[in-house]
């Protein structure tokens, strides 16, 4: 036969070269490189590529994301430290004669530092708010927080630079140039001074208890002349001390090292001269952070690492015969699995840029909306996200698709020259756990598919399933905040009248306004329905803060206690004081150092409810502080003592805030909110308002958390998705042959479709699950923590992502089947033969 | 007269199979009249690209002719609809291909029963091990067609062709990926299946040596019948 065939072909003719035309075919002269292959298998795979690309871009979104939030957070948190501690250096020197301001500023452990003299005090001047007479150079103004904003620091002796409120307090319009009167006391001396404004600072009212006049060295010299900085010191007081506001040249994991050498070098005695490292610096790297950022990394890059490790073997399996050619020809395993990581970083250069940018968007929306639910009503400012969090997300990212690369480059470069015909990225079942004769139906076909590509249909349902019960977490954590609990640690009457200052909690000082007076809380008891409205008194004194309870609050006084008895009787004779535990767990530190010893139940304690004439109490029981909570002064951190509101009303306390009891009615909110308009800084909230702005932080909580968990489920359907689609095109042939023994398309639908439900049902079971219990679990946790938290089992996330995911399972594989169907069976049957 | 003998098993009446158009224009098929009596086994042979497969996909209603008629059992394939030609199929005809195509996850005894379940039904169980015992397949129907030879598993292909007990068998290539004496074996066992239950057999082969053991041989040429037509 074969030379019947040989005869009947003609001779073979070969041409003569035509020497008169050179040779224009261009021969490449140089042999394709690992580069060159993996960029044509990336053309030849359009759509394997664009999953892949999408596949690496939403694994860098992701870690982008959580990287920036982390890190934008960490840097709110700083900021807010700041404010706290008043200042922005990492240590604050407070009390230095001149010689060891210079020995410190000095030393080569101090990168740069702001400095500032003290110099008197007008206690006059503005009503309740004393002004302090420093100098200071501009990078304590920076580093004080109280930067210049308008105009220069003064020069002359006449020169100052104020805070734009001083101005607006003293009654003077907010402009350069105006002359403002001081009576400074320096030691114990007076001096009436009239200065010119030559600049403006920054800081608000309330970040302090004291507002700035910034003066030139040239005054503070003359005023301090015969003041000697060690005496004054001994004499505990800050008249013309030094303080230093330094920045270490040190990383901020070593500050407190950096700062004690500092110390030991100069000899700075660290009491005495009221010495510290910021804590700023400090808690905003705190373990607890750095480990919740680092779980929700890790569980992110692993999210990225199983779907790109899915599409790569996919890609792999798809060119598997042409890495068995390479291999033939004499490729080593190494060459090999260069293509494969090569066509990764390929796409990695449009991914990861893409992927930074979509994240480091997404952490700007999501950033404020998380901080302002973990700390409600807190105004951060503008949130930041550091450059190195976005060049430390894209290097992870890349570090992710690296790692992701490892196994299907092994697989490739295993590629056997003779297998790889045979492979078609499907592992063979080595058992088969079917007997006797029953005919395989449907569904047994569907059932048998389902775990065929093993190792990635796992992978798919474990990166869906992540995705599941994070969002369970999520919906179990924010529908777990019992809301009425969480109001009830915000107010305790119906409704409440104070200044806007008091309601505004992001403030670390409340200092009286003067805001709500006997008249106000008059007018608002002789409101209709009002039943009872009980105020609270504040006082302030050196080293403690001084509240009057009207009676309607002492049934809340009386269950707050937790050390002692309270009589009421004996309270109401004026006689006896209770005090606010200290043992406060957020100021701990703080607020126990300060607990001194004639603070406790059964000593005495002198008082000055009215005036600066004391007045001696028994101090009956001790209550605990989160039950009065709501009833306080911000910023508490020393020793707190109650007395009746009768000791106080009169002097010069003053109404802190009004409590009111009443049946909540529109008329009534009205008549206070008509009342609140009248008298300027004057606001009254309900029940109701705290109610709602407690529903608006968990619907926060929600959009974040869902959002996150949203993109982690997108991570694990994308999974879902491109193995479903390679599984069936893989099984194209399988499918033409079914069909040709047989199977009606019909049928055919019907087992892929039965496919893909079944593995949306096992993703569902494990949501009903191990995602119930996870959220279970969280809440318990969270509980134990905090009791505003209390479980409650919702269908609901379940009811919700059953229908789409179900939709999905059903529809993807009729389009795909859709796709292959195309193809005549005889056409497919024919392939790979 | 027997129905059979009024009737053909097989029967085309100017089959023409054409792909593309202009100048790319393929005649697969160009009007093909063939005649096959039931029980009868038939060798299809011819060179590469001759037809012959097409013949088969034709016969088994997979593809659709460009013009002309197939009879199977005296009904016309083209005037049934893709459902209908899809019951034909899984009830009228078995088919045998060279690359055996049986689902690799399913055992042998489920590949037997294949076509079986999708028709909804139950296996004739006397019918059924008649085969498999006929085939030497009694004792493997728990294996994976992995974990057998190509013999063996082209073994399995006829079973499941005959399983349903069809009116005809159509082997495209069955000895195309054996051995020459694997081959041989696997023919054998058509021509012994042939004779045993009575199904009329097409096989294609190019092979002359393993054609000349069916009843009749017939030669495709260009999509023309060259030797065979009765």
């Amino acid at each position: 036969m074969n030379d019947r065939i040989a005869r009947s072909l003609p001779e073979p003719v070969v041409p003569e070269p035509d020497p008169g035309r050179p040779n224009t075919r261009a021969f490449p002269n140089r042999p394709p490189t690992p580069a060159a292959l993996a960029i044509k298998h990336l053309k030849s795979h359009r759509a394997t590529s664009a999953f892949t690309l999408v596949a690496i871009a939403l694994s860098c979104v992701l870690v982008t994301a959580v990287v920036s939030m982390g890190a934008a957070m960490a840097d709110a948190i700083q900021q807010r430290g700041f404010i706290q501690y008043g200042h922005s250096a990492h240590a604050h020197f407070q009390k230095l004669t001149p010689s060891e301001a210079q020995a410190v500023s000095s030393h080569p452990l101090a990168a740069s530092y702001g400095k500032t003299r003290f110099v008197g005090l007008d206690t006059a001047a503005i009503a309740h708010t004393p002004i302090a007479a420093k100098t200071m150079d501009a990078d304590a103004a920076k580093y004080t927080l109280n930067p210049l904003v308008a105009g220069r620091l003064p020069q002359a002796e006449d020169e100052v630079a104020v805070q734009s409120w001083v101005l607006e307090d003293l009654g003077l319009p907010v402009e350069l140039g105006q002359r403002i009167n001081l009576n400074l006391e320096v030691q114990g001396k007076q001096h009436a001074l009239s200065l010119k404004v030559t600049g403006l600072t920054g800081a608000s009212k309330t970040r302090s208890q004291y507002g700035f006049a910034l003066v030139s060295e040239q005054l503070a010299d003359n005023l301090l002349t015969g003041v000697d900085p060690a005496e004054t010191r001994a004499n505990g007081t800050n008249t013309g001390m030094t303080e230093l506001y330094v920045m270490l040249d040190a990383p901020t994991s070593r500050l407190q090292s950096a700062f004690d050498k500092l110390v030991s070098d100069t000899g700075i005695d660290v009491e005495l001269t009221n010495s510290s490292v910021n804590q700023a610096y400090l808690e905003s790297v705190a373990v607890e952070a750095i480990a919740a950022m680092g779980a929700g990394l890790a569980l992110m890059a692993a999210c990225g690492y199983l779907l790109i490790r899915n599409i790569m073997h996919i890609s792999v399996a798809q060119d598997i015969r042409r890495f068995g050619l390479l291999k033939a020809i004499g490729a080593t395993r190494k060459q090999i699995g260069r293509i494969v990581r090569f066509q990764a970083l390929v796409l990695c250069v449009i991914g990861i840029p893409l992927g930074v940018a979509l994240g480091w968007a997404a952490a700007l929306w999501l950033t404020p909306v998380l901080m302002s639910s973990l700390a409600a009503g807190s105004d951060y400012g503008v949130v930041a996200v550091p450059w190195w969090a976005l060049a430390a997300s894209a290097v992870l990212s890349l570090l992710t698709v690296l790692v992701s690369c490892a196994s299907p480059a092994r697989v490739a470069g295993r590629t056997s020259p003779v297998e790889a015909a045979r492979f078609s990225g499907i592992a063979l079942p080595r058992r088969s756990t079917r007997r006797g004769t029953n005919a395989p139906s449907v569904g047994r076909l569907a059932s048998a598919n389902l775990f065929r590509a093993r190792s990635k249909t796992v992978v798919s349902l474990v990166s869906v399933c992540v995705g599941l019960v994070l969002f369970s977490v999520v919906f179990a954590v924010s529908g777990g905040i019992d809301a009425a609990s969480t109001v009830k640690n915000q107010i305790i009457s119906d409704y409440v009248v104070s200044s806007e200052e008091w309601f505004d909690t992001t403030q670390f000082y409340w200092e009286p306004t003067n805001v709500l007076t006997e008249d106000v809380a008059d007018a608002v008891k002789a409101l209709p329905a009002v039943e009872d409205a009980a105020g609270v008194y504040y006082k302030r004194e050196d080293t403690s803060v001084l509240y009057g309870f009207d009676d309607g609050w002492l049934d809340v006084l009386e269950k707050a206690v937790v050390k002692g008895t309270f009589d009421r009787q004996k309270f109401l004779t004026g006689d006896y004081a209770v005090i606010v535990n200290a043992a406060m767990p957020s100021i701990a530190g703080a607020g126990a150092a300060q607990q001194t010893e004639p603070w406790n139940v059964g000593n005495k304690v002198e008082l000055h409810p009215q005036s600066t004439a004391g007045k001696t109490y028994e101090v009956m029981a001790a209550v605990d502080y989160d039950a009065l909570a709501p009833l306080s002064a911000h910023g508490v951190s020393m020793n707190n003592a109650i007395v009746p509101a009768s000791e106080m009303r009169g002097g010069d306390a003053e109404l802190m805030m009004l409590g009111v009891f009443a049946s909540p009615s529109a008329e009534l909110e009205a008549a206070l909110d008509t009342l609140a308009a009248t008298v300027d800084g004057l606001q009254a909230r309900s029940r109701a308002d705290y109610l709602e702005e407690t529903q608006g932080m968990i619907q926060q909580l929600v959009v974040v958390g869902g959002a996150l968990s949203l993109m982690v489920l997108a991570v694990g359907l994308l999974n879902f998705a491109t193995t479903t689609t390679t599984g069936i095109m893989s099984r194209r042939r399988e499918l033409a042959m079914l069909q040709a023994v047989g199977m009606s398309p019909r049928q055919c639908k019907a087992m892929l479709t039965l496919e893909g439900l079944s593995f949306v049902g096992l993703c569902l079971v494990f949501f009903a699950t191990v995602g119930t219990l996870a959220g279970f679990g969280v809440v318990s946790l969270l509980s134990q923590a905090n009791g505003v938290f209390r479980y409650q089992f919702s269908a609901l996330p379940l009811l919700a992502t059953a229908a789409p995911l179900l939709l999905l399972g059903a529809a993807l594989p009729r389009v795909v089947y859709r796709t292959v169907s195309r193809e005549p069976v005889v056409t497919r049957l024919r392939q790979i033969e | 007269m027997t129905a059979t003998e009024e009737h053909p098993a097989l029967r085309t009446g100017g089959l023409t199979k054409h792909y593309g158009s202009g100048e790319a224009l393929v005649r697969a098929l160009d009007g093909v009249d063939i005649e096959i009596a039931s029980g009868e086994f038939v060798a299809v042979v011819g060179t590469s690209g001759s037809g012959k497969s097409t013949l088969l996909h034709m016969l088994g209603g997979l593809d659709r002719p460009t013009s002309g008629q197939v009879f199977v059992a005296g009904k016309e394939l083209g005037r049934m609809k893709d459902d209908e030609l899809t019951v034909f199929r899984r009830r009228s005809v078995g088919f045998v291909f060279q690359a055996y195509n049986l689902v690799p996850n399913l055992n042998v005894m489920e590949n037997v029963l294949l076509p079986v379940g999708l028709d909804g039904r139950k296996a004739d169980e006397p019918h059924l091990y008649r085969v498999l015992e006929a085939l030497g397949l009694e004792d493997l129907g728990e294996r994976l067609p992995g974990n057998l030879s190509g013999g063996q598993q082209q073994r399995v292909a006829i079973a499941r062709a005959l399983a349903n007990q069809p009116e005809i068998v159509l082997a495209d290539e069955p000895t195309g990926n054996l051995d020459t004496k694997t081959g041989s074996e696997v023919v054998a066992m058509l021509r012994l299946m042939n004779r045993e239950f009575g199904q009329t057999t097409v096989m294609i082969t190019h092979n002359d040596d393993i054609a000349k053991g069916a009843d009749r041989v017939i030669r495709i040429e260009d999509g023309r019948i060259a030797e065979g037509q009765r």
